[in-house]
């Protein structure tokens, strides 16, 4: 990633549907982030709070109620360091279940995330935020937010579906397909269906992130090592793999944005 | 690829003695607050500055370590700008583009960055996990050993507290809890540790006077020790100059030599006129030997400048001349490296030496034993006046004679006003307007020697059969004569602004007043 300094980016891991690799997407990727040496941060918006478990960290906002509606100095003031160098952690919180209710009654709220993270570009090179599963109004925050979008499939007909969903759903509203990039997680190469999924998608849609995630019980592991693959596998399979999609990542965010934020 | 500028997260260092307590207070240390043994590291980090020291006299280090480019403030714990870069970058402008090249381009002035010195960290790092085994405090136990390639120094031994952020309660503890021992934190500044450590000085070929001067000196122990330290600079940047890593070495050295000449000129009475005389001769000498390799050193130096004055198929045309001039510099500098292992060359830095020893063969002279201040005001006041009947000339004559002739005066000036300006800080206002003006008509002379060598070098490669670059050339040298016309124009304002600033200056520029008034009309 080659920028100016102050203009940090910002990569939304989404998905309309649950279950798909978000978070370990979000955790792997924003470790071999760090480990590159930029200063990353990684923004825990799902209630569920898995990131935020994975480092280790208190599920816990002071003021949480506030911390998305006041503004930058209640979110720098919830930030938390990582056992790892130049990685921080905004944890997630059990209010963020309210989250997209409480955008409702703010003005702009499309624009909300945008601007309560436009400031921290600053000071991380990277900003990542681990979405939850939801199509509501902070799915439109977080669309305005992102310079990319990465997401997850499952190579399977229902979350093929849901893709396709997507991509209806962004073009309707009016936002950047360009910043949207796939790539296939949780695949089982010995699956005639996974196999066949995946040409069928690449054919309907032709731009993916060549990197694939294999389903793979390292990553179920990270719950119980509570720690990003790389840090505790480094050479496993599904961390190589991580490492192909960082790698390719990295090129993207270094080109120059392919549009303004549309307003929605 | 360019990071961001690194926040400052809080971190205290503290020096921890030497032998045993030192090492009875790390276990202590260790003990209670049960800080886990982490990986040892062993780090390398080389400090970058010009030759001149152009970073550490605006307070900056510029260090690389491990594929990273760091620029940080000295003074202040500012935020550091971070740049990912293999190597060291031999110049600013080679740094990606980004907020640190932004800062450090125009401090370098795009200057060569070379290596000043190197310190090697050997580093044990510790700690300190709450109830989910989760990091809440770092501590670096350090041992530093500095080396410029000649010398090596150790730092001592340095134990870094850094605040995990969001856990300030456990880093506090750590802090209270080496001051309450006598311990207390301190500036752990790196570079100006290894400075000390390695007896260097940054500043050691900047060609500024490095003269100590104050008011109560006579005039002979003035001029020698700007003499002395004018000699010193000229000595520091003989190396450079014989490396060929940076054209700033020479520039230093002829500024250096100048000086010299120029005070030992200028104060003549203050030495005996016999040895002076032979001294000014001989640093007339070097200075002559310098200047064919500064001249084709500016002329390349402009080179980009020069190719943008022309139009795009001219800009390939004129490309063998800029090699021709390449290659005659290249010639300049072997000649020059020959006069430099020279006896006469030694035997002239030699006589620059002897006489500014103490036991000096530069007798002191009839005005020797005058205050320096009134000796060089009274210069300042006959050289200004110089200068303002020279400047009110250029009116009816603007020929290149006349503004080089002005040229000159003006540099004598500034060489007897920063003695002035050392020991009258209110004369620093007309010493920077002084400079402007300078500048001005050194990019006149620059272009007007410019011209001329853009037209021997074409015809010295028509002579050689290589006449392509002609047409280009004499397109060049046309476009030099309009920017020097344009550049002649700015002078009368920057004249102006100068001689304002003489009258608002106290004395000992009052006496000019009746000039000042009669130029105003």
């Amino acid at each position: 990633m080659s920028r100016e300094s102050g203009q940090g980016k910002v990569m939304a891991v989404y998905h309309l549907k649950g279950g798909v690799g978000k978070t370990a997407t979000a955790v792997n990727l924003a470790y071999l982030s760090a480990e590159s040496g930029l200063r990353t941060l990684v923004c825990d918006l799902d209630p569920q709070s898995s990131a935020t478990y994975y480092f280790r960290i208190k599920p816990r906002l002071k003021k949480a109620r506030q911390v998305f509606l006041k503004g930058r100095a209640k979110v720098a003031g919830n930030i938390k360091g990582t056992d790892y160098d130049h990685l921080d952690l905004l944890p997630a919180d059990w209010s963020h279940r309210h989250l997209a209710t409480a955008l409702d009654h703010v003005k702009h709220s499309r624009k909300r995330l945008h601007e309560i993270f436009e400031p921290f570009r600053g000071e991380y090179d990277l900003i990542v935020l681990d979405s939850p599963a939801t199509a509501a109004l902070l799915a439109e925050s977080i669309f305005v937010a992102a310079d990319l979008l990465l997401v997850p499939v499952v190579p399977t007909t229902l979350a093929a579906r849901a893709y396709s969903n997507l991509r209806s759903f962004i073009r309707r509203k009016g936002y950047d397909e360009g910043r949207i990039w796939p790539f296939f997680s949780m695949v089982e190469a010995r699956k005639k269906m996974h196999r066949t999924t995946m040409a069928a998608m690449r054919e309907e849609f032709p731009r993916w992130l060549e990197a694939a995630i294999p389903y793979a019980a390292d990553v179920e592991s990270m719950g119980s090592a509570r720690a990003p693959l790389p840090a505790f596998l480094p050479a496993g399979t599904a961390t190589r793999r991580y490492r192909e999609l960082w790698e390719e990542l990295a090129v993207l965010l270094h080109s120059p944005p392919s549009s303004p934020s549309a307003s929605g | 690829m360019t990071l961001s500028t690194t926040s400052a997260v809080p971190e205290l260092t503290f020096e921890i003695p030497e032998g045993r307590l030192g090492q009875r207070l790390l276990r202590e240390l260790r003990q209670q607050f049960e800080l886990r043994e982490g990986p040892r590291l062993s780090r390398e980090a080389v400090y970058l500055d010009t030759h001149d020291g152009r970073l550490y006299a605006r307070s900056r280090a510029l260090w690389s370590s491990e594929g990273v480019l760091h620029l940080e403030s000295l003074d202040r714990p500012d935020p550091w700008s971070r740049i990912e870069l293999d190597g060291v970058p031999g110049f600013a402008d080679r740094v990606p583009p980004g907020g640190l090249r932004d800062e450090l381009v125009p401090l370098t002035r795009n200057r060569a960055l070379l290596e000043l010195f190197s310190v090697r960290s050997e580093e044990r790092t510790w700690s300190r996990w709450n109830r989910d085994q989760k990091t809440v405090l770092r501590v670096s136990v350090c041992h530093d050993e500095a080396s410029d390639g000649r010398h090596t120094a150790r730092l001592g031994s340095f134990v870094v507290v850094r605040q995990v952020r969001g856990y300030k309660r456990i880093f506090r503890d750590v802090c209270e809890w080496w001051e309450k021992r006598g311990v207390h934190a301190g500036n752990g500044s790196r570079y100006r540790k290894a400075v000390e450590a390695l007896g260097l000085d940054p500043l050691r070929t900047a060609s500024v006077p490095r003269a100590k001067l104050d008011a109560s000196m006579t005039a002979a122990e003035a001029v020698r020790a700007m003499i002395r330290a004018q000699y010193q600079v000229a000595r520091a940047n003989e190396e450079g100059v014989l490396n060929d890593t940076d054209v700033e070495f020479l520039h230093d050295f002829r500024v250096a030599v100048r000086r010299a000449r120029s005070y030992l000129g200028q104060l003549r009475d203050v030495f005996a006129a016999g040895p002076g005389a032979r001294v000014r001769k001989n640093l007339s000498w070097l200075g002559k030997s310098t200047n064919v390799l500064r001249d084709l050193d500016v002329y390349l130096e402009q080179q980009a400048d020069y190719r943008s004055l022309l139009a795009a198929p001219l800009t390939e045309d004129i490309a063998p001349l800029f090699e021709f001039a390449a290659r005659e510099r290249e010639t300049a500098y072997r000649t020059l490296v020959g006069v430099m292992g020279s006896g006469d060359y030694e035997a002239a830095l030699r006589s620059w030496r002897s006489s500014v020893e103490d036991d000096s063969s530069l007798r002191v002279g009839r005005r020797g034993a005058e205050p320096i201040l009134s000796l060089a005001g009274a210069r300042v006041a006959k050289k200004c006046r110089a200068v303002l009947e020279q400047g009110a000339r250029l009116r009816n004559r603007k020929d290149a004679d006349a503004f080089h002739s002005l040229r000159i005066e003006c540099k004598q000036l500034r060489y007897l006003m920063e003695i002035l300006g050392d020991l009258m800080p209110e004369a620093k206002g007309a010493v920077q307007r002084l400079k402007k003006l300078q500048d001005a008509l050194g990019r006149i002379q620059d272009l007007t020697v410019h011209e001329a060598r853009t037209q021997d070098f074409a015809q010295a490669m028509s002579a050689a059969g290589e006449g392509r670059a002609l047409p280009a050339a004499e397109v060049l040298a046309s476009r030099m004569r309009v920017q020097r016309e344009l550049a002649c124009a700015r002078v009368p304002e920057l004249f102006t602004q100068f001689s304002r600033s003489l009258r608002e200056t106290e004395p000992p520029y009052v006496m000019l007043l009746p000039w000042l008034r009669q130029i105003d009309s």
